[in-house]
């Protein structure tokens, strides 16, 4: 039997091999039926933790740790690209499971007082902003210690404030008690490492997956949902839950062009829905293709509200708005303070 | 809620635990005001509102009460002076295009003057809590229809029963009576037959009888297809709905040749480490 010492022997954190870290966000009661149902039970090996299993594939093994009985890690030594391959396949034909989707504030701050030593942005906005700004896209790499420091001079010029998204970055990290790690991580929750202190690297993807975790679970706190005061036919019902609201910081230059690619059924978005549009303000029934929950959407030139209804996830929240900021707007803000906290992470702090 | 002067639907109670203070509204879509209804609103007995709308009281403070009217602009000149002819002082709050104000001031506490000592801009549209109800016209309801059974695809159902389809595109279902359900029931089986005659090779309907619930049967299952299939069903959908164009793009991604040459700079990059480790 082996468990999570042969887990951290195994994955070795070694700088010719990275250790991977893949964290998918699953919606299951029956979490261990459920993994075997998405490998094949012949695949999938016990180990003498009860929340640890091994995924064994024909190039190798993914450790999936279910600790975070939401939030599932998947360790591996495989290359990269074979694990994400299966992993992918795996998302996409399976509504309960999804990428994490962080924002980009949540890269920028990805450690209290780590200097970035390589950065990576992405901003493709052609096809909701057509010729319209001076950065329909803007792709920048920086490695060095003053990575940072110019991506926020670049964000200070008002063409490009919109456009400086956060895709990856890497950190190292250094602590007495630890040891020290080289951390890369992107904004679908793929995490690559190497470094001497295994501890150290699943701390630091619990650390951010926490983070995650507290802005999804707020933006649920939205849902709108009733319940009856009665019990019986006589009415009276109370009222939860309001929509949430996104405000940009620019105005959506072609409403048309914006409406045609956000609901468009293709990823990244992959929304459905036909706007009704009426005095500059689109109001859309949509669906989430992915997870297939139904929500509505109002939008106006400058913010868009979302009705979640009671049992949507909020990672249907942050895949959108984490998209957004990679295709519309980066700088685009919750209007509600407490989410634009969890959001902009004005709260976090390390414990 | 029954009281001495007789019974009184409330519309909409707020609530704030801290002073226990009670607003009881009620909303007008139009501009007539029914006599009785607003005097058995004004005398309404605050313990009543309390133990009918089963609020949690906080603290040791006895709760207090204000009694509301809401309208539209459109009607608000009529409703304050339908509610003066009854001699019933209550205030008035005013949704117009852009802005909520608050008319008959002088009755109101200081909750609510201190709220709206101005009129409240609104940068959006008021909120649709209420997306439509069992009177609204059938092209109000047709679109939540429509993403209801597009939410049965995506979920790969091979059915969904009329009383479930009307729950799941009317999450307010619950708040109406039994004789109100069975009215939105009809209204969401008459845009499903619309929706179902406008995709024949999707959906089809069975009418409810009267001895069985009616359903949308799914002919057609775009997650059965790959991914390229899967989205032009959906395209189909919204371009058979009225949905709007996506932007043109081009049919091919063109490479990032920067990317291209990192590529080929890959071999020099590890000659030169070799070099470096002196193994050349």
């Amino acid at each position: 039997m082996t468990g999570r010492q042969a887990m951290a022997r195994q994955l070795s954190l070694d700088a010719q091999s990275p250790t991977k870290t893949f964290v998918l966000e699953a919606h299951t009661e029956e979490p261990a039926d459920y993994l075997r149902s998405l490998f094949g039970e012949s695949c999938i090996e016990e180990t003498e933790d009860a929340f640890l299993y091994i995924a064994h594939m024909p190039e190798g093994d993914f450790w999936v740790d279910q600790l975070n009985q939401r939030f599932w890690s998947f360790h591996t030594d495989m290359p990269a690209a074979v694990a994400g391959k299966y992993l992918h396949e795996r998302v996409e034909s399976n509504r309960d499971l999804d990428w994490i989707w962080l924002p980009s504030e949540h890269l920028r701050h990805i450690w209290p007082g780590a200097a970035a030593r390589q950065v990576r942005t992405t901003f493709e906005g052609e096809r909701m902003l057509g010729n319209t700004t001076p950065a329909d896209s803007l792709r920048v790499r920086l490695s060095g210690r003053g990575a940072e420091a110019l991506l926020d001079f670049i964000s200070q010029n008002s063409d490009y404030r919109a456009a400086v998204s956060f895709e990856s970055i890497s950190v190292d990290l250094s602590d007495p008690d630890f040891g020290t790690i080289h951390e890369a991580v992107n904004y679908k929750g793929r995490f690559a490492a190497s470094g001497n202190s295994f501890d150290y690297h699943l701390q630091f993807v619990a650390t951010v997956v926490d983070r995650y975790s507290r802005l999804v679970r707020r933006c649920e706190e939205y849902r709108i949902s009733t319940t009856d005061l009665t019990g019986d036919d006589s009415g009276g019902y109370t009222l939860s839950g309001s929509p949430i609201t996104l405000l940009f910081s620019r105005p959506i230059p072609d409403m048309n062009r914006f409406l045609g690619e956000l609901f468009s059924s293709r990823h990244p978005f992959r929304l459905w829905g036909i706007p009704e549009v009426k005095r500059d303000i689109a109001y859309v029934d949509a669906v989430d293709l992915h997870v297939g929950d139904a929500l509505r959407f109002d939008i106006g030139p400058e913010w868009m509200r979302i009705y979640l209804p009671k049992d949507a996830c909020g990672n249907v929240i942050t895949r959108l708005v984490t998209n957004l900021q990679h295709r519309f707007d980066s700088a685009l803000k919750f209007a509600d303070p407490d989410l634009q906290a969890a959001f902009s992470l004005r709260e976090f702090s390390v414990a | 809620m029954v009281t001495p002067e007789g019974k009184v639907v409330i519309d909409v109670v707020l609530y704030r635990k801290r002073p226990n203070r009670l607003i009881v509204c009620e909303s007008k879509s139009g501009a007539n005001i029914e006599p009785s209804q607003a005097r058995r609103y004004a005398a309404l007995p605050v313990n009543h509102v309390v133990q009918g709308a089963r609020v949690d009281l906080s603290g040791s403070i006895p709760p207090s009460q204000e009694v509301i009217y809401a309208c539209l602009e459109a009607h608000a000149e009529r409703i304050v002076y339908g509610l003066k002819a009854i001699d019933v002082a209550v205030p008035v709050i005013v949704i117009g295009n852009g802005r909520i104000t608050l008319q008959n001031s002088d009755y109101a506490g200081d909750d609510l003057l201190q709220a709206f000592s101005a009129p409240l801009l609104l940068r959006a549209p008021v909120t649709r809590y209420i997306p439509f109800d069992h009177d609204s016209p059938l092209e109000i309801i047709i679109p939540p229809v429509r993403a209801a059974l597009v939410q049965a695809l995506a979920r790969k159902r091979p059915q969904v029963s009329l009383t479930a389809l009307t729950e799941e595109c009317t999450h307010h279902y619950a708040l109406y009576t039994h004789k109100i359900q069975g009215k939105l029931r009809k209204r969401v089986e008459e845009a499903a037959r619309y929706v179902c005659d406008e995709n024949p090779d999707m959906f089809e309907l069975v009418p409810r009888g009267n001895n069985h619930d009616g359903m949308v049967r799914i002919l057609d299952h775009p997650e059965a297809r790959d991914r390229r299939g899967r989205t032009q069903v959906y395209k189909k959908l919204s371009r058979r709905g009225g949905g709007l164009v996506e932007p043109h793009s081009p049919m091919y991604v063109q490479p990032d040749l920067l990317d291209l040459l990192e590529e080929a700079e890959q071999p020099d990059v590890e000659t030169l480490a070799q070099e470096e480790e002196g193994t050349l």
